[in-house]
């Protein structure tokens, strides 16, 4: 079973560093659905806001999404700001945050 | 009271007394106060610090299987946004809010001849910014090759001045054997730049490495080098070169990504039965010298909307409609395809130039008839025909305005069309009375500037908002 959860944190790993080695990629955060990062390639200062911040958001707009529809769901959000594209795959239980230097 | 009575003496041992007396007293010295005073000479203080991980307490718990389970799930979707998001121009054009800026301005701001101080007299033949703008690469060649191409010729570095200007001199010259048909750097790296040449050799340099300028060789065609292209999705891992030939073939190349080696991945052919008039004609000059080579390419590209299928402008005024996806290898040949999936109404004469719109599903196609042709990808005849008066050699979309391109060739004269209307903007724009013929021209969108070289070995930048009213 202990080796069972080792395959699976290194799973895991692999998966961040895949994500974080694609081009333009600088930060690649998970959140549970509490808003806390659990995994994270940023600075902790930095990991905190973007999880506190984003993980409201992401509330926020699955409920518009359940509003407008009850039987939809909010699948994808992608922010484009000036500097970066923030792309957020929300779940039952996790959020995970992607951003990305889009011109890098 | 007086006798005579004697008395014998008695004697008595004397005595001292030696009693004493005792007097107690107490006596009180003056009382002597001590006072105990801490002194410290030097001050410390001690703070403990951890360098290891601090054991949290409080570690959020979650479940490793599950969260293995999620990312899995999403990573594909991830991968294709990071993908389609990475290098996208759609946001180009797109300013938050109005700041008043001028809307057009359009200025010649250097005029240099690449070939002043050269023995070599030719053309520009292709001019290309890197991916950061900061460099531009200029290719040259004779105006016109009458037979083999023996010219060594040379592939010039400028670069631009903090104040945006470009320098006079080259900062570098890479020596070719042959003439430069062709320059592409890669869209990504900015030091990977990919060059065609006349004799059919396809090269790429590494600039990183300042001492090594020996380039690496991706392939040669039978015949002229006509089209490069750096294609970012077909392979997951690797850079993908796609080059054309006038032998007719298509050959996709897998960069290593340090680019030192390649390996030619896919080859496709157009087949001259396609076009049964060419092939009679070609047919008695010698059946055993062209039983290889396909219909000349002269130029290809990818449409917007499906990074598989690519539209081909051929010798003869034929344009193709192909898939990469095509797995059925030509009858009597290994691992050739056939890419063809449909045709398009052809040109009358030559197509010089086919360039797919960046955003729409549309391409534009120019050709020695004089004409310009504007297609839809699903359609096989033409949505308008423009006629002009001089042959249109190259054509380019505007970079910031993606409904308008640029038809360029014969004359001094880049004319805007908009894609939509088919017809010309009103006003003249990149207008030199200088300029002979122009042969290539080419945006740097990061310093909203245009390069424009002619046959005369002249080379133009002008700086070009990208914003463009029409």
């Amino acid at each position: 079973m202990e080796s069972f959860d080792i395959k699976m944190a290194q799973e895991v790993e692999e998966t961040m560093k895949r994500i974080q080695s694609h081009r333009g990629v600088i930060g690649t955060i998970v959140v549970n659905s509490e808003g806390i990062p659990i995994k994270s390639t940023m600075d902790n200062a930095t990991t905190i806001q973007y999880a506190g911040l984003i993980s409201q958001l992401s509330d926020k707009a699955r409920s518009i999404i359940r509003d407008l529809d009850p039987t939809n769901d909010l699948t994808f959000l992608r922010l484009r700001s000036k500097k970066h594209e923030i792309m957020v795959a929300p779940d039952k239980e996790f959020i995970l945050i992607v951003v990305q230097n889009p011109i890098d | 009271m007086f006798s005579d009575k004697s008395y014998s003496p008695v004697s008595f041992e004397s005595v001292t007394t030696n009693e004493k007396s005792q007097k107690s007293a107490n006596i009180q010295t003056e009382h002597v106060v001590y006072e105990s005073e801490e002194t410290q000479v030097v001050e410390t203080k001690s703070i403990q610090t951890q360098t290891a991980n601090e054991t949290r307490t409080n570690e959020p718990k979650y479940d490793e299987d599950k969260l293995a389970e999620f990312l899995n799930r999403v990573a594909p979707g991830v991968f294709k946004f990071l993908d389609e998001q990475h290098g996208t121009s759609a946001f180009n054009d797109y300013t938050v809010g109005s700041n008043n800026e001028p809307a057009v301005n359009i200025q010649l701001i250097n005029r240099i001849n690449t070939l002043d101080l050269s023995e070599f007299k030719g053309k520009v033949s292709s001019v290309t910014w890197s991916t950061g703008g900061g460099t531009l690469a200029i290719g040259h060649s004779v105006t016109q090759h009458k037979s083999w191409c023996n010219d060594i010729t040379k592939v010039d570095l400028y670069n631009l001045s903090k104040d945006n200007l470009l320098m006079t001199v080259p900062t570098k010259s890479l020596e070719v054997s042959s003439c430069v048909t062709t320059l592409l750097y890669h869209p990504d790296e900015p030091s990977i730049l990919a060059a065609g040449l006349f004799d059919g050799d396809v090269m790429v340099w590494n600039l990183r490495e300042e001492s090594l300028i020996a380039p690496l060789f991706v392939c040669t065609h039978g015949e002229m080098v006509t089209q490069i292209y750096w294609h970012s999705r077909i392979l997951n891992d690797a850079s993908a070169l796609i080059t054309s030939g006038g032998d007719g073939y298509i050959y996709i190349h897998r960069l290593t990504i340090n680019f030192t080696q390649s390996s030619t991945q896919k080859k496709y052919k157009i087949l001259k039965e396609k076009n049964l008039t060419e092939k009679s004609a070609l047919g008695n000059e010698g059946e055993d010298k062209n039983a290889e080579a396909g219909l000349h390419i002269t130029s290809f590209d990818f449409s917007a909307k499906d990074h598989k299928v690519f539209v081909v402008g051929t010798l003869c005024g034929r344009l193709y409609k192909c898939n990469l996806d095509q797995t059925i290898p030509i009858e009597g040949t290994e691992m050739i395809f056939d890419p063809v999936i449909s045709e398009y109404d052809k040109h009358k004469s030559t197509v010089t130039c086919v360039k797919s719109a960046p955003t729409q599903n549309l391409f534009v196609s120019s050709g020695a008839d004089r004409e310009v042709h504007i297609y839809d990808f699903d359609q096989p005849a033409s949505l308008k025909i423009i006629t002009l008066d001089s042959t249109p050699v190259q054509i380019s979309w505007h970079f910031g305005n993606f409904d308008v391109f640029l038809a360029y060739g014969a004359g001094p004269e880049v004319k805007f069309f908009n894609v939509k209307t088919g017809r010309p903007l009103s006003k003249t724009m990149l207008y030199s009375e200088n300029r002979e013929n122009s042969t290539c021209l080419s945006f740097n969108t990061k310093r909203e500037m245009v390069a424009i070289g002619d046959t005369k070995g002249n080379l133009e930048i002008w700086r070009m908002s990208r914003s463009l009213s029409n």
